[in-house]
C-alpha cells in the first residue's frame, strides 16, 4: 500500500499554520527569542523557539491542548477531512501536563475534534512524534486504520528549561547544530501529519503532500541521556528505515538531522549518519530546523517532518541558521546559508534521538515517489515466555549494584522483569541476540520516586540548582531505555502511554511490529507502574517475550485487535467468530492488563481449551482490544 | 607535630568526610567511606561518573558548604577526590 | 637533568601527540562460552560490562598484592585481558588454575601474531581518525574497537588522549610508517617509554614496576576503586578483607620537591620520619621533581607542607599533578591546527 502525507498542520514558534513557518524560513527568520512566559532571570542563556501567542494562555495544560488543536484543525483542513468518524490518532509527547496522565491530552484532542478511530499515545522523549508517525503509518499498511492523524506536541516550562541549564546543554547564542557554540536551544510547539492510503486521498481529490516511504526504530544501550558516541543506535534506524522504504543509501538526498546542536548528540548523529549512508553521506546535503524552531521536544520529530515535505515540495531545502564555522569531522554540507537552497529533493530522511538512547528515522518521498513495497504476509507469533515481578530488589540478583546506581523503582521493576524472561529463555544478557531483540514498554507515569526527588531538589535549593540526575529520569521511556543499556537491547524499541489500557496496547503494537516488518525475531513486551493506587506502593512489571516464525511452540497470539469506540460501543459487532471464552481484564490492578495475558497462558495449559479470548473492558469510551491465545494442538 | 599541620589535616579529613557524604547519598555510590582513597579518580575510570554526576557534585557542594563554585573552578576540581579538598579549602579558608 | 630525547616526547605527550612502540604490552584474548565466567573468577573487580567496554583492574596474588595492572575488555562474547605484567608471570597458566567451574573456554596470546602502537597525547583523537577513520571518534574512553586488522583500545596512563592499536606483526613497518607520515602535520614524536612513564606518575597512574615493586596492597596503593567492593570471591579476596577489617596506616601520596632525591630516600616533618619515596620524576611542564612517597598516618594526606627529604622542602599534593590539556580540548571545537584560537569558547 502507499501511504501519502495529506495534510500537514502546525503550530511553532515561527507561526501557526504550515504557510507560516516556510514563509518564515524562506525568508531566514528564526524563531528562537527571549523567553518572557516563566522567570529566566536567574538563567543564562534566556533564550527559547517560543510561541507568542502561548504566553498568554494561563495554564500549561490549556497552552498543550491549544497548541494541539491547532496543529490538528490545520491538518485535517489540509487534508480536506470532513467525516472525522474514521479518523483515528496516534499522538507523541515527552511531558503531557506534569500532574495530569500522559495520554489526557490525546482524549481530550479526540474528543474536541470528534475522531472516530483508535487513539494512541507515544511517549519517548524527544523521538515521541517520530515513533507516533511511524505507527500510524503500519496502522495504515496492515488495515487497522484509514486515516491516521499522527504528530505530537510539547510546551516549553520551566522544570524543563532548568534541567537542561542544569545540565550545561543550552547553547549561549540560538542553537547552531553542527557548528559553534555548543548547545541546544529548547522549543516548543504541536505539529501533525495526515496520513492515509493514496486511493482514499484522491478519492477526496486531494493531491498527496509527500509520499511516506517507510520508518526505523533503535536503542542505543549505552547511556541514560548521553547518546552512543558511535551512533551505532542511529545507523540501525537508518538501516530498518531504508529496508522499510525498499531504498538504497545512495536514494537519499537530503538529510533533516535532530541536530540539536549539543556536543554529544551532533557528533553521534554524524557518525551514525555515515556508517548507514556510507559514502553517500558526505555528498549529501544535512540541515537541522532546530536551528529555526528550537528543539520541540516530543513535537520535533512531526515539526521538521514539516519543515522537510514543506521544502520538498518547493523545490528548496531548508537550511541551518547560526552556522559560524565547521565542528572537526562535522558534515561537509551543512546548508549553512540564509535563505533555502534549491534543490530537487526524491526522498528525504528525518532522524530522531531521544533521552533514554532511543532512535527513530522516517523517509518521506515527493509527492509523486513511486513506492511499492514488497508484498508480505504477516508471522505467526509464538509465546515463549512470561514473568511478574513485584520486587524492586530482584534485579540485584543479576546485575551488579554499579550498574543499577542511579535508576527508579520503575526501571527497576522493569529490569527485573526483562532478567527473568531473558533468563528463563536462555539469552545471556548483552549477547550479540540480545542486540537485536526489541523492547515496547506499556507504562503511564513516570516514576513517583523521580518526580519526588525533583521536586525535593527544587523546594530544597530552588529551581536553578534542581537534581539533574532525577531529571534524566522524568521521561516516560527511561525504565525502557535503562533496560536497553541493562540486557545491551538495540532493537525496535519504544513507549505508549495508553491508561489504563496500556499493555494490551502496547502488545498489539508490538505484535504488529514483529509480524509485519523484519527488524527482529523476538520483542518483550512488558508493562510497568510503580504506583499503586491502593497502596501507594510499588506494584509490578509484568512482561511477555514473543518470537515470529513458523516454529512450534506451545502457545501461540492467534489475534490482536484494536477497536475505535464507536466499533466499541456497539457489542454485537464484537462478537466473533469461535465461541472461545471471554475473559475481561477488570480482575487486574489497572495497567496490568498483562497479568491478564499471563493468566490466560497459565490457564490454557490447565485446561484443555484451544484458544482463549482477553477483552478490556474499562476503556470503552475510546478503544476496544481484544487478544486470542491459542495452545498448539 | 606543629599544630597548623594538624589543622590542616583536621580539615582535610573533615571535608574528606563531607565528599564521601555526597558521594555515598548523593550519587548512590554503594561504598563505606573507608573505601574511598582521596587520589581516586572521578570520571572515566575511579570511580566512574559521568557528566550528569559531575553537575550533582558542584550542586551538592555549594549547597551543602555553603560555596559558589564557577564553571572553570569545577571543570579543573572535578578530577579526584584530592581535587575537589582542595577546591573546598580554597572557597571556604582562602590559599591554603 | 632529563635527556633532551625524554624532554621532546614528554611535551609531544602532554602537547600534541607521541608514539611508542609497547612491547611490553600484553594482550590475551578468552574465547568460549564460559569466558567471562572465567574472568569473574579472576578480577577483583565487576566484569558486568557493555559491548566494547574496558575497565581498569588489577590481577591480584593471595596477599592482596597486584602483580598484573590490566584491563579487562568485552566484544561481545570475547573477553580480552590487556595490560602489564612480568614477562616471568605465565599468566594463561595462572589463569587455569582460578577456572573452578568455568571449563568452555580457550585462552589465545594475542602478542604471539600481534604488536603494540601507541599514541599518547591531546590531539591523539585526530591523528588516529586521520590514519585510521573517523570512528575513532566514536570510541568513549575505556572502550574498544574492531578493525578489519586489528583493534583499537582507547585507554591511556598519562592523562591525554590514549589509543592502543594493535596490528598483525606482518604489518609493524607499514602501520610505523602510516602513522609517521599522518603524524608530520602534528608534529608527532616517537618516544621510548621513559616519556610515558612520567606522565604516568604526574597523573598518578599505578606503576608496576615501581610501586607495584613494594608488596604493598591496593588500599596502600590507594587503588581500591580497581575492586568492587561488593564482589566476595576472587583471588586475594581473604586478604582483602582482613585488611579492612584491620585497616591500614600508610598510603601511597603524591609529592613535589624544588631538589632531586632518590627512591628510599627517607621524608622528615621535623625530625620523625614519616614515610620514604618509592618513585621520582622530574616535571618539564611543572619544573619540579615529582614522586610518589609510601607516607604513614595521619601524615598520609595531599596539600601538607614542612616536609623535607635530604634537607630539601617537601610537599604533598593532590593527584593529578597535572591539568592535563586533554581534559580542555573539546573534539567538537578544536583542532591540532586550530589549537590557538578559540581560546574564549564555552566548553560543552
Amino acid at each position: 500500500m502507499k501511504i501519502i502525507v495529506s495534510g500537514m498542520g502546525i503550530q511553532c514558534a515561527l507561526g501557526n499554520s504550515v504557510q507560516e513557518l516556510w514563509d518564515g524560513i524562506e525568508q531566514g527568520n528564526s524563531g528562537i527569542r527571549l523567553i518572557k512566559r516563566f522567570d529566566v532571570s536567574l538563567f543564562e542563556p534566556k533564550l527559547g523557539g517560543i510561541i507568542s501567542d502561548g504566553d498568554s494562555i494561563d495554564s500549561d495544560e490549556e497552552r498543550l491542548f491549544a497548541y494541539a488543536r491547532t496543529a490538528a484543525n490545520e491538518a485535517l483542513n489540509n487534508a480536506a477531512i470532513e467525516d472525522k468518524s474514521m479518523v483515528s490518532l496516534v499522538l507523541g509527547t515527552s511531558n503531557g501536563v506534569r500532574g495530569r496522565k500522559i495520554n489526557d491530552i490525546s482524549y481530550d484532542l479526540a474528543k474536541e475534534l470528534n475522531l472516530g478511530g483508535l487513539v494512541i499515545t507515544v511517549s519517548t522523549a524527544c523521538a515521541s512524534s517520530a515513533h507516533a508517525i511511524g505507527f500510524a503509518a503500519d496502522l495504515l499498511r496492515r488495515g487497522k486504520a484509514s486515516v491516521v492523524i499522527a504528530g505530537g506536541v510539547d510546551i516549553l516550562t520551566v522544570d524543563v528549561f532548568a534541567s537542561f541549564y542544569c545540565l550545561g546543554l543550552l547553547s549561549k547564542l540560538p542553537c547552531s547544530p553542527f557548528s559553534n557554540p555548543l548547545g541546544t536551544t529548547l522549543g516548543e510547539g504541536a505539529a501533525f501529519l495526515v496520513l492515509e492510503a493514496e486511493e482514499a486521498a484522491k478519492q477526496r481529490g486531494v493531491l498527496p503532500k509527500a509520499v511516506f516511504m517507510g520508518y526505523g526504530m533503535s536503542a542505543d544501550a549505552y547511556h541514560d541521556t548521553s547518546p552512543d558516541p558511535a551512533g551505532s543506535g542511529i545507523h540501525k534506524a537508518i538501516t530498518a528505515a531504508l529496508k522499510d522504504s525498499n531504498l538504497k543509501p545512495g536514494d537519499i538526498d537530503y538529510i533533516n538531522a535532530h541536530g540539536t546542536g549539543t556536543a554529544a548528540n551532533d557528533a553521534a548523529e554524524w557518525r551514525g549518519i555515515q556508517n548507514a549512508l556510507s559514502h553517500h553521506a558526505a555528498k549529501t546535503p544535512i540541515s537541522s530546523s532546530k536551528s529555526f524552531l528550537g528543539h520541540g521536544q516530543g513535537a520535533a520529530g512531526a515539526m521538521e517532518a514539516i519543515t522537510t515535505i514543506a521544502g520538498m515540495h518547493h523545490n528548496l531545502i531548508p537550511p541551518t541558521l547560526n552556522y559560524t564555522r565547521p565542528r572537526p569531522f562535522s558534515p561537509p554540507d551543512p546548508v549553512a546559508e540564509k535563505h533555502p537552497r534549491s534543490h530537487v529533493t526524491n526522498y528525504a530522511l528525518c532522524t530522531n534521538s531521544a533521552f533514554g538512547g532511543l532512535n527513530t528515522a522516517m523517509v518521506f518521498g515527493r509527492n509523486n515517489a513511486d513506492h511499492m513495497p514488497p508484498k508480505q504476509s504477516p508471522r505467526n507469533i509464538s509465546i515463549l515466555g512470561y514473568g511478574i515481578n513485584t520486587d524492586q530488589d530482584y534485579i540485584s540478583n543479576f546485575i551488579p549494584y554499579e550498574n543499577l546506581r542511579n535508576t527508579d523503582l520503575s526501571a527497576r521493576l522493569l529490569a527485573g522483569v526483562v532478567a527473568m524472561i531473558l533468563n528463563n529463555a536462555g539469552i545471556p544478557f548483552r549477547s550479540l541476540e540480545c542486540e537485536n531483540i526489541g523492547l515496547f514498554v506499556g507504562q503511564d507515569h513516570i516514576s513517583e520516586d523521580s518526580l519526588e526527588a525533583l521536586d525535593l531538589s527544587i523546594s530544597q535549593r530552588g529551581i536553578k540548582h534542581l537534581s539533574a540526575s532525577a531529571f534524566t529520569r522524568l521521561v516516560v521511556n527511561y525504565p525502557a531505555g535503562a533496560c536497553c543499556r541493562l540486557f545491551g537491547i538495540k532493537g525496535p524499541v519504544a513507549v505508549s502511554a495508553d491508561s489504563p489500557d496500556s499493555g494490551l496496547t502496547t502488545l498489539c503494537l508490538a505484535a504488529d511490529n514483529l509480524a509485519w516488518r523484519n527488524d527482529t525475531d523476538l520483542m518483550i513486551v512488558a508493562a510497568v507502574d510503580a504506583h499503586d493506587p491502593d497502596t501507594g506502593k510499588a506494584a509490578r512489571a509484568a512482561g511477555l517475550l514473543l518470537k515470529a516464525g513458523e516454529e512450534q511452540s506451545p502457545v501461540r497470539l492467534k489475534k490482536w485487535s484494536m477497536f475505535p469506540a464507536f466499533i466499541n460501543k456497539n457489542e454485537e459487532t464484537l462478537k466473533t467468530e469461535d465461541n472461545s471464552e471471554c475473559m475481561q481484564t477488570a480482575s487486574s490492578p489497572e495497567n496490568h492488563d498483562l497479568c491478564d495475558i499471563i493468566n490466560a497462558i497459565k490457564d490454557i495449559n490447565k485446561t484443555n481449551r484451544d484458544t482463549i479470548r482477553i477483552r478490556n473492558n474499562r476503556n470503552l469510551d475510546y478503544m476496544g482490544l481484544e487478544i486470542i491465545i491459542e495452545r498448539d494442538i | 607535630m606543629q599544630t597548623d599541620l594538624k589543622e590542616t589535616i583536621e580539615i582535610r579529613e573533615s571535608i574528606m568526610i563531607d565528599v564521601a557524604e555526597i558521594l555515598i547519598s548523593a550519587l548512590h555510590l554503594d561504598v563505606d567511606p573507608g573505601d574511598l582513597d582521596p587520589d581516586t579518580p572521578l570520571f572515566g575510570t575511579g570511580l566512574g561518573l559521568d557528566s550528569v554526576d559531575a553537575v550533582v557534585i558542584i550542586v551538592e557542594l555549594e549547597s551543602r558548604l555553603n560555596i559558589s563554585i564557577s564553571e572553570e573552578e569545577g571543570k579543573k576540581a572535578l578530577r579526584t577526590i584530592n581535587s575537589l579538598i582542595d577546591l573546598v579549602i580554597i572557597k571556604k579558608y582562602g590559599n591554603a | 637533568m632529563p635527556e633532551e630525547k625524554e624532554y621532546r616526547g614528554y611535551l609531544a605527550i602532554r602537547n600534541s601527540v607521541a608514539l611508542e612502540e609497547e612491547p611490553d604490552l600484553r594482550c590475551l584474548l578468552i574465547k568460549g562460552k564460559d569466558a567471562f565466567k572465567l574472568l569473574d573468577q579472576v578480577c577483583p573487580c565487576n566484569t558486568f560490562l557493555q559491548n566494547g567496554q574496558m575497565k581498569h583492574t588489577l590481577l591480584l596474588d593471595e596477599n592482596a598484592v597486584p602483580f598484573a595492572d590490566v584491563y579487562i575488555c568485552r566484544k561481545w562474547e570475547d573477553a580480552y585481558l590487556l595490560g602489564y605484567w612480568s614477562s616471568s608471570v605465565d599468566m594463561a597458566a595462572w589463569i587455569k588454575q582460578q577456572q573452578g567451574s568455568a571449563n568452555d573456554y580457550a585462552i589465545i596470546d594475542l602478542n604471539e601474531s600481534n604488536f603494540f602502537l601507541t599514541l599518547n597525547g591531546p590531539y591523539a583523537w585526530e591523528l588516529c581518525a586521520n590514519a585510521i577513520g573517523p570512528e575513532i571518534l566514536g570510541m568513549p574512553y575505556l572502550s574498544v574497537m574492531k578493525l578489519n586488522s586489528g583493534m583499537v583500545f582507547r585507554a591511556g596512563i598519562t592523562g591525554e588522549y590514549g589509543y592502543h592499536l594493535m596490528f598483525p606483526a606482518g604489518q609493524r613497518k607499514e602501520w610505523i610508517q602510516t602513522l609517521l607520515e599522518a603524524g608530520k602535520p602534528f608534529d608527532l614524536v616517537v618516544t621510548d617509554h621513559s616519556a610515558r612513564v612520567q606522565c604516568a606518575l604526574e597523573n598518578f597512574f599505578f606503576d608496576l614496576n615501581r610501586e607495584g615493586q613494594h608488596q604493598l596492597t591496593p588500599p596502600e596503593l590507594q587503588l581500591q576503586w580497581r575492586l568492587s567492593r561488593q564482589k566476595e570471591k576472587y583471588p586475594g579476596s581473604g586478604a582483602m578483607q582482613s585488611i579492612r577489617k584491620k585497616g591500614w596506616d600508610r598510603r601511597i601520596t603524591c609529592f613535589i620537591t624544588k631538589n632531586p632525591a632518590s627512591e628510599k630516600d627517607e621524608i622528615f616533618c621535623e625530625n620523625e620520619s614519616v614515610g620514604r619515596v618509592l618513585s621520582i620524576g622530574y616535571s618539564p611542564l611543572r619544573k619540579e621533581h615529582i614522586g610518589k612517597a609510601l607516607v604513614r598516618k595521619p601524615f598520609w594526606h595531599a596539600g601538607l607542607s614542612g616536609f623535607h627529604v635530604n634537607n630539601h622542602e617537601l610537599q604533598t599534593i593532590s593527584a593529578p599533578a597535572i591539568d592535563n590539556r586533554s581534559i580542555h580540548v573539546n573534539l567538537n571545537i578544536d583542532s591540532y591546527f586550530t589549537r590557538n584560537e578559540n581560546q574564549d569558547e564555552p566548553v560543552r
